[in-house]
């Protein structure tokens, strides 16, 4: 038997329900650790930019995105390409100002919060998810993008739906060769 | 594994109490023991009803993490299915509570989701 001539980067799943309680257990436990709310908040997010800063080299390889001429193709990409990849989920994406640099994407599902039905009384402020924000923060940034990623409306704290804000900082280099997450 | 109970319900359809709280903590309390000794003798979770005071009575469910679901109940005489479909219920919401990763094992159970259904349970097998 001959081997297949070319093989793309094996794709390993692992069952959902052992990725999203091993998320839950690393948030419990930064819960125990930090007793204020910003700080697990702000621990997740740096948690996700180490995150992103590597996942964005296996994303561009993985998915082989062509060069994205303008913000919103990226955030369309995000949302199309990385977030189904990722955690299987699509969420849609609204541009949120006129000059074309703030952008939300809107999850319908999100499955990281699948077990979590409240937060619990005292962590009221508690950005479950902080994680994928600091993961987007850091993949941008790996290719040259600096941007804010915050959530705008979270689920979990009551909001009808779940927003993450990205808002894009510096000036587009037309020049600059860009692939993006 | 301490005595204290995570969770407690009144789910009494008139809730007007003939007994005091503290008598029926107690006589819930008292079946603790008798529960403790009948797990190691009962292949199945539901223990039907397991001791009695005057005119009440208590069944028992106890889960595979020793969780025990105590019903105090008054005078009637429910039917053994009922009994376990209502238990069955509370033991999937309490799931449902435990695979919350903020949920710490054995605290007291704060879900308002969990109490709702525990109440629609009772509405559904107990009030009848």
């Amino acid at each position: 038997m001959s081997r297949p001539a070319h093989r793309r980067p094996e794709y390993h799943k692992i069952n959902k329900d052992l990725f999203v309680l091993t998320y839950g257990a690393l948030v419990a436990q930064l819960c125990k650790d930090y007793e204020k709310d910003e700080d697990v908040n702000q621990y997740l997010d740096k948690m996700g930019y180490g995150i992103g800063t590597r996942l964005v080299e296996d994303f561009l390889a993985r998915s082989c995105v062509g060069r994205c001429h303008s913000y919103s193709e990226i955030t369309d990409i995000i949302a199309q390409v990385a977030f189904k990849m990722y955690l299987g989920i699509t969420p849609s994406v609204t541009c949120n100002n006129s000059s074309r640099n703030e952008f939300s994407l809107i999850l319908d599902k999100n499955p990281l919060v699948e077990f979590v039905e409240e937060l619990p009384a005292g962590r009221s402020s508690l950005c479950y998810c902080n994680l994928l924000c600091g993961i987007i923060r850091g993949a941008l940034e790996m290719v040259h993008l600096a941007a804010d990623v915050t959530f705008l409306q979270d689920r979990l704290k009551g909001d009808s739906v779940t927003e993450i804000g990205i808002t894009f900082l510096k000036k587009r280099d037309e020049k600059k060769y860009r692939r993006k997450k | 594994i301490s005595d204290v109970p995570i969770y407690e319900a009144d789910l009494s359809v008139v809730k007007k109490k003939d007994i005091s709280e503290h008598l029926s903590q107690f006589i819930l309390h008292q079946s603790l023991d008798t529960v403790d000794e009948l797990v190691w003798r009962s292949s199945h979770m539901y223990l039907k009803t397991i001791d009695s005071f005057n005119n009440y009575s208590v069944s028992a469910y106890c889960t595979p993490g020793h969780i025990k679901f105590l019903l105090l109940y008054k005078n009637k005489n429910y039917i053994n299915d009922n009994l376990r479909s209502f238990f069955e219920i509370v033991h999937e919401n309490y799931i449902r509570v435990l695979l919350n990763p903020l949920y710490e094992p054995n605290g007291i159970i704060i879900s308002s989701l969990f109490d709702q259904n525990v109440h629609l349970a009772a509405k559904k097998f107990l009030h009848q």
